[in-house]
């Protein structure tokens, strides 16, 4: 595919956001780093972004280059404001360890991806889980990559890229994995038990998403945020949440 | 574009320069030619939590030094060898982002020591070893390059590294092509496409940083790929072809796993996985069909085009060439029936998105800017 089919079908979709005057809120990291990518490739070449407008005005769309694009940790973090989260919460998380599992596209490349003040070592993760009463785990795995993008093409690098991740997780005592992006999210649980038989290792490292942490702070039923429907059983989670959960 | 880039090197050596001139040569300067608030900065005390390996057994060992603004991490270690330690180990060379010798890991990252400026890693990175507890204490951690064997210290073993980059035949090769009397001219925009991934001084960073590389031993790695792009691009060379062919596989470009990391670190701007990329597209558009990864990316494009959407139920059947492909269906089953079991597969049912013509119309537009056959006409100037 020629990357420009690419960068015009995403500046299509930032279009359709800007026609309703709104933002783009992502929950993938992986999304967030495509559609950022390509707006920063066209915010900075004039002629390039003529040249994908000039298809798109002949469907009755326009981009300019504005459109906000946001992954939803961001918008927690900035706009909402961590303090305002905390004033919502209805149960703290003390007692848990959680490691978080950022996602290349939300960190990388660092020249277009300037959400962290530190690329290198990204902390907006970590500062929820603080505010949420968690204790971080920090492991050098949190920003590299969860082996997804080769699933197809090499299963066995791609579990044992997942599985180094997991176990390092694991070594370091985390009760969970928490992660902004889908993509990481099916590599690092839906496809688990495989990475564990392969690497004949026990890991049974529950993964939840970004949202559902913070839901149960909210106080949202687990069954509700569908903690059950993931591969890895997050019961050994869930106990640990109600042993040290304090109501606020 | 060639100007430009070059320009803005020799500005950034220049503007390391600036700095270094500040810090060590105060003295000898007019006040006005320096800054103030180098003038006023007092050097600081940092410690330098450096892998060393002692009597074969590695362990860390914290160095403190006096660091002033400008004082490379190059420098620093200059300097605890010279004061504190002569056992320490490491590589260096030109000092100055050419010759790629000072690779190592600092903070947790693939750099050249003689790159960055010490004090900046202390104001801008948020490292574990800088965060609360650790908050009286300046400490910046060095280790060797990862992915690659230690031999003492800060040194590695780069073998596997130019293994690898042996593989894809790294020189020009003219073929049958008749050789010029003189020498091979090319113009500015052939030269364009090739200068980024002739940039590469080869030192190892994006090796060892590459996630690929770190899952995959196999795997060419950025360096190389980067490397035999330029090769690709190059109108002297007579082997396109062949060269696509060699790292249109499993452990050449299709091992790649986006992860970025080559390109973060990559201390002259190659990119390399943008090179890794163009080699795929290349090999796609020359019809390859027959890897994982150029199935995977045919299946991703035609659905896309079909409906405007994935359709993630077709997507890793179509990955692995059809239902046909029994060691393929054995592959993908088991992580299809566990989303089946936990209501998490996607509907069976796909439907198109609303205005697919006009999805349809983008793919037809550019459709016609397809790949260029390397332009290796001779060049006349005259």
């Amino acid at each position: 595919m020629q990357p420009k089919v690419g960068d015009a079908l995403n500046a299509r979709s930032l279009a359709m956001a800007s026609q309703l005057g709104l933002p783009l809120l992502t929950q993938c990291s992986t999304c967030q780093g495509v559609f950022s990518q390509v707006q920063h490739r066209l915010k900075s070449n004039p002629d390039y972004l003529k040249e994908i407008n000039n298809v798109l005005q002949h469907q009755g769309y326009s981009y300019n280059g504005k459109t906000d694009i946001k992954h939803l940790l961001w918008v927690l973090v900035n706009d909402y404001g961590l303090e305002n989260v905390q004033k919502k919460i209805k149960y703290s998380l003390k007692g848990t360890k959680l490691a978080a599992f950022y996602g290349c596209y939300l960190l990388r490349p660092s020249s277009v991806m300037q959400f962290e003040k530190d690329p290198v070592h990204p902390t907006s993760m970590e500062n929820i889980f603080t505010m949420l009463g968690a204790e971080p785990v920090m492991y050098d795995g949190r920003t590299k990559c969860c082996g997804f993008p080769i699933s197809m093409m090499d299963k066995e690098a791609s579990f044992r890229m997942a599985g180094a991740n997991l176990l390092e997780a694991k070594k370091l005592g985390a009760d969970a994995m928490v992660t902004p992006c889908p993509l990481c999210h099916l590599n690092l649980d839906a496809r688990q038990p495989e990475v564990a038989s392969f690497l004949k290792e026990k890991i049974d490292m529950p993964v939840l998403h970004l949202s559902q942490l913070v839901g149960l702070a909210l106080g949202v039923e687990p069954k509700k945020l569908k903690l059950d429907k993931h591969i890895v059983d997050t019961s050994s989670f869930l106990k640990k949440f109600e042993e040290g959960k304090i109501q606020k | 574009m060639v100007s430009m880039k070059k320009v803005s090197r020799s500005k950034k050596i220049d503007q390391k320069k600036g700095q270094k001139t500040t810090s060590k040569n105060i003295k000898g300067l007019q006040k006005s030619e320096v800054s103030e608030k180098n003038v006023k900065e007092p050097s600081q005390e940092i410690t330098f939590r450096i892998q060393r390996v002692i009597q074969g057994k590695t362990e860390m060992r914290d160095y403190k030094i006096e660091v002033g603004r400008g004082d490379t991490i190059l420098d620093c270690l200059d300097k605890i060898r010279d004061d504190l330690d002569p056992s320490l180990s490491f590589r260096r060379n030109c000092r100055n982002t050419i010759c790629g010798s000072c690779a190592m890991t600092i903070n947790g990252r693939a750099r050249l020591a003689c790159k960055e400026h010490a004090l900046n890693l202390i104001d801008k990175e948020t490292t574990k070893e800088n965060t609360k507890e650790n908050a009286k204490e300046k400490i910046i951690t060095i280790t060797p390059m990862r992915n690659m064997p230690v031999v003492k210290d800060l040194v590695n073993d780069m073998t596997s590294f130019w293994n690898q980059y042996k593989k894809i035949k790294p020189w020009v090769d003219t073929g049958d092509k008749p050789l010029p009397e003189k020498e091979f001219l090319m113009s500015i925009e052939q030269f364009q496409e090739l200068e980024q991934s002739a940039d590469c001084i080869m030192c190892g960073l994006c090796y060892a940083d590459s996630n690929g590389v770190e899952a995959e031993k196999e795997f060419l790695g950025p360096a190389a790929l980067a490397r035999a792009y330029r090769l690709i691009a190059d109108p002297r060379d007579a082997k396109q072809e062949e060269r696509i062919k060699a790292v249109d596989n499993k452990h050449g470009t299709w091992d790649c796993m986006h992860c970025f990391y080559c390109t973060e670190v990559c201390p002259v701007d190659v990119d390399p996985l943008a090179q890794i990329l163009k080699i795929r597209k290349m090999a796609v558009e020359k019809g390859s069909t027959k890897t994982r990864g150029a199935m995977h990316h045919l299946t991703f494009i035609k659905s896309v085009k079909d409906s405007g959407i994935l359709n993630e139920n077709k997507l890793p059947i179509g990955s692995i060439g059809g239902i046909f492909n029994i060691v393929g269906m054995f592959e993908i089953t088991p992580v299809g029936f566990r989303m089946l079991t936990h209501g998490k597969m996607p509907s069976l049912i796909h439907h198109k998105i609303p205005k697919i013509e006009d999805v349809r119309e983008i793919f037809n537009h550019f459709k016609k800017e397809s790949f260029k056959k390397k332009d290796d006409s001779p060049v006349n100037y005259q």
